[in-house]
């Protein structure tokens, strides 16, 4: 049984770690891609006079996706702002309020997965305005980034429930500012 | 109070105690108060993708990631050794430097933390060398880094300009003269320390030496000229600035600078994606809070009861801006903009000040709680680069913080502070 769970957090945990490096490393090619999309559009409308339709919906829909995407990688690498109200010598305290919070923030993520889904269900014969695709195109993006945030936060109370917190969180908190 | 709004404020200020971060904090109160009130949790969906819709708040990371890309590209280094040679001879002529730095910085970059950033970690060290307290260094940098919203561009005022409708480019002018404002009240004081302290000043900068800072900076000096030169010449919309300052720092870091490779700009990327996710998630949920206080009806009752105020419009407009100073103090400043506009709006409208004069002052005065604890990330990247606590810096940053106050007042009271150079260009 133990082993069982070992191995389960185990697999969580490589899952984790593989699922934020790809969306961290998506979200980098998003931004270049946007920057693209914007720049042809500020050229085109300036030097030919007629800017394409669709590249500021497109790069729009594509800022909604990065926003909520890498507030996933916040997760894992604890990058979102909190006020800092327990002092770093009460580990256990703080150790327990980071199980709360952890489940807070999965409850969070579920809300997010849950009304997502019912805002995609509810727009799913929409379309876009100028590239005419779906719009479900861009709510999908709430439960997607929703079950990515639940995926991390299971991993990270799984990991402080087994007492090894993943390595990544303890050292990114100390360089980040 | 009813039990919606009791569960929107005292649960969020009961999460944030508990260390939930922030945009969480806003998002779990939101969910809470539509359970409660009965309203289908699809509308939290909605709020949230609407929250970070819109083409202006583009500006936002292309500001951010522009600025970060310059920093990698050795700009801050340049801009420092140019203002080093103009200013240096001066009694506190280091002070000035790093004042004088931030502000160059703060033309390319709308974010205090990130001047304080750049400028902080470069001058810190400098003038701990030459005789500063490092308290007052670290301090010094924390003020300098405020003037980074303040002189165009802006992130702040990015935000309020899409909240309130007002015009993006008006409300970028109507910071500049209070950016140069706050950074001349911030060389005197650096005299008056040099002064009280006797430190010794350094030799004037020959004029071969200017020349050759000049030349080293001149692409990092051209930026904020091309960004400025852009958006009030009518070429282009703050946003289009923001991508074609993208696309000039990558310019400048790759063929110029040559500092900037294929190894370092994803980490670069991914250091502003962090910042503007920071930024961008509080206000996607503070987009949600904010339309449930504005559902419940809230500012309405407040602005009527405010009503009567407005008689005595002086001390309507004292009493505003200390309770918006105090609300910055205890609130991330974008969140309590987002979260506040609609109560604010009409406040602006009664106290009848033009809106871009307005913007500008909401927009000011909560930067300044960026420089105090404790949703004061200036204040804490200060505290980080120096390693000093952030009551060490506190005390030397107090005559700072009144510095700021005095312009806030100046923005408040005298409206061609920030008008003047609006109406120059209307």
């Amino acid at each position: 049984m133990v082993s069982f769970v070992q191995a389960f957090n185990h697999g969580l945990a490589t899952t984790s770690r593989f699922i934020d490096r790809l969306v961290a490393n998506l979200c980098v090619l998003i931004v270049y891609v946007m920057l693209v999309l914007l720049m042809t559009q500020v050229v085109m409308r300036y030097f030919l006079g007629s800017p394409p339709s669709w590249t500021e919906e497109l790069a729009i829909n594509l800022f909604t996706w990065l926003v909520l995407l890498f507030a996933s990688v916040g997760i894992r690498n604890q990058f979102h702002v909190a006020l800092d109200t327990i002092p770093d010598r009460f580990t256990k305290l703080k150790i327990s309020s980071d199980v709360v919070v952890s489940l807070l923030i999965a409850g969070f993520s579920f809300a997010m997965i849950y009304a997502g889904s019912l805002y995609v269900g509810e727009t799913l014969s929409q379309k876009t305005a100028a590239l005419q695709i779906p719009i479900a195109t861009l709510y999908v993006s709430v439960p997607v980034s929703g079950a990515i945030i639940f995926l991390h936060c299971l991993a990270r109370l799984l990991g402080l429930i087994m007492g090894d917190l993943p390595d990544e969180s303890a050292r990114v908190q100390e360089t980040d500012v | 109070m009813n039990l919606v709004v009791s569960t929107l404020t005292v649960g969020l200020v009961a999460l944030l105690l508990i260390r939930v971060p922030l945009a969480f904090a806003l998002g779990l109160s939101t969910i809470a108060a539509l359970l409660i009130a009965d309203i289908d949790l699809l509308i939290f969906a909605q709020r949230m993708v609407s929250g970070t819709q819109s083409f202006s708040l583009l500006a936002i990371p292309f500001f951010i990631l522009a600025g970060d890309l310059m920093t990698a590209g050795g700009i801050s280094r340049r801009l420092v050794a140019f203002a080093d040679v103009l200013v240096r001879h001066f009694t506190g002529g280091l002070g000035m430097v790093t004042v004088l730095a931030a502000a160059f910085f703060a033309a390319l970059s709308g974010s205090a933390p990130a001047t304080t950033a750049a400028i902080g970690s470069i001058m810190i060290p400098e003038m701990e060398k030459r005789g500063y307290s490092k308290a007052f260094a670290a301090a010094l940098a924390v003020a300098g880094g405020i003037i980074g919203p303040m002189l165009p561009p802006s992130i702040p005022m990015v935000v309020w300009g899409v909240m309130s409708e007002t015009s993006i480019s008006d409300l970028f002018l109507a910071g500049i003269l209070p950016g140069i404002l706050l950074a001349a009240g911030l060389m005197c004081l650096t005299w008056r320390y040099a002064k009280k302290n006797n430190l010794p000043s350094q030799p004037r900068a020959s004029l071969a030496e200017i020349k050759q800072a000049f030349n080293s900076a001149k692409w990092a000096l051209l930026g904020p000229v091309l960004v400025l030169g852009g958006i009030y010449g009518g070429i282009v919309t703050p946003t289009e600035a923001a991508i074609v300052a993208t696309c000039y720092a990558l310019f400048l870091g790759i063929v110029v600078y040559k500092e900037i490779d294929r190894k370092n700009i994803v980490r670069v990327t991914k250091d502003s994606l962090k910042t503007m996710t920071m930024v961008m998630f509080i206000i996607a949920m503070a987009n949600g809070f904010g339309w449930m206080i504005a559902f419940e009806q809230i500012p309405m009752q407040v602005t009527s009861t405010l009503e009567s105020f407005s008689d005595t419009p002086v001390l309507y407009l004292l009493m505003i801006n200390l309770l918006m100073l105090v609300i910055g103090c205890v609130m991330d400043n974008l969140a309590a903009m987002i979260i506040l506009a609609s109560f604010l709006i009409p406040i602006g409208q009664q106290l009848g000040l033009d809106p871009v004069q307005f913007g500008a002052m909401v927009a000011i005065n909560f930067t300044i709680g960026m420089a105090t604890p404790p949703f004061g990330y200036t204040i804490f990247v200060g505290a980080a680069i120096s390693r000093l606590s952030i009551g060490q810096i506190a005390r030397p940053l107090l005559p700072m913080l009144g510095v700021m106050i005095a312009v806030l007042m100046a923005v408040a009271f005298i409206p061609s502070t920030t008008l003047f150079i609006v109406e120059l260009f209307r």
